[in-house]
């Protein structure tokens, strides 16, 4: 067995990264909904009880409660737990750079990784390997709740479930993390993770629970 | 549809949940016996009693404790495991002490 290399950065390498699901968008028949594939983007997660502090101290906003998400610069920062802080790319591409930092989200995320090798407390997680990541956007607000209704027994609702709520739940049968972002007034977009292995189930699963929207 | 409320996640369906055996307290496996290791492992009481449990949410991966009765099957209670647990439980035996040897003799 070889020892494990301290210095190697797994965030940096990036062409390591493979989707399961080949597919990277898929819209409904009707065009209600369209659901992307972010498999690939970067993503890194830091669990202990050093994790937040260590988030702090890199200028990361971390979200007040357990099961809350914040949005900014295109980045999602998911805190799963009390102790447990995910940091996903969500949006824009991911070769652009980003203000102020002046780098990469993949540099960034690969600079936050080797940053972390050495802070008490702070446990790196390997969530850019094993889970997929898809987005649902909605034409008419409202679709995506109804989408979900099908697959998830949590109510993802706007007045109960508002944008930057998490629910660590199952969806078609499958372990999953859904979260919110309103976009606007009258669209929700949904994110979801779970774990790659079953994502071509999955992805199956959701575009045809989506065919009747 | 069984609910269980999670500590971290709120209610959720009882197929989420995995059980993880009963929180009881770990003798020193360096230097128990034996028969307290595999007691500790293996064994349980099997009273009718509110027995303390581990229990996994594996949507979130996160382990936590609930207090359950083992006739009627209703779950008193669920909370965090740093409600009884305060800092991490080391399983590596101090540096004085020589590395546990697999004993082979009388298996076979």
């Amino acid at each position: 067995m070889t020892a494990l290399n301290n210095d190697f950065n797994l965030s940096a390498a990036s062409h390591l990264r493979r989707s399961v699901v080949e597919v990277e968008q898929q819209v409904s028949p009707n065009a209600g909904v369209t659901i992307s594939n972010h498999t690939v983007k970067a993503r890194i997660g830091f669990r202990g009880k050093g994790a937040i502090a260590f988030l702090r101290e890199q200028g990361v906003t971390i979200p007040e409660k357990p099961n809350q998400a914040t949005f900014s610069g295109g980045f999602a920062v998911l805190r799963l737990s009390f102790t447990e802080i995910w940091l996903l790319d969500i949006e824009s591409d991911s070769n652009e750079t980003f203000e102020p930092k002046q780098k990469s989200k993949s540099e960034y995320i690969a600079a936050l990784e080797s940053a972390a090798k050495n802070s008490p407390d702070v446990y790196r997680l390997f969530c850019q390997h094993s889970h997929a990541l898809f987005s649902f956007n909605e034409r008419d607000k409202g679709t995506l709740a109804n989408l979900f209704a099908k697959i998830c027994g949590v109510d993802l609702r706007e007045s109960v479930f508002p944008s930057g709520s998490i629910a660590q739940t199952s969806v078609a049968r499958v372990n999953a993390v859904v979260f919110k972002q309103v976009i606007s007034e009258k669209t929700e977009r949904y994110y979801l993770l779970s774990d790659i292995s079953s994502s071509e189930y999955l992805w199956d699963a959701l575009v045809d629970a989506a065919g009747e929207f | 549809m069984k609910l269980m409320n999670c500590p971290l996640n709120g209610p959720r369906n009882i197929s989420e949940f995995v059980y993880g055996g009963e929180v009881r307290p770990m003798p020193n496996q360096a230097t128990c016996s034996d028969k307290e290791w595999a007691d500790y492992v293996f064994y349980s009481d099997n009273n009718i009693r509110i027995v303390k449990e581990w229990w996994f949410h594996s949507p979130s991966g996160y382990w936590f404790i609930a207090e359950r009765h083992t006739a009627s099957d209703e779950i008193v209670k669920t909370y965090d495991s740093s409600e009884l647990f305060s800092e991490r439980v080391e399983f590596n035996a101090p540096d004085d002490q020589p590395a546990p040897v697999l004993q082979t003799e009388g298996l076979k």
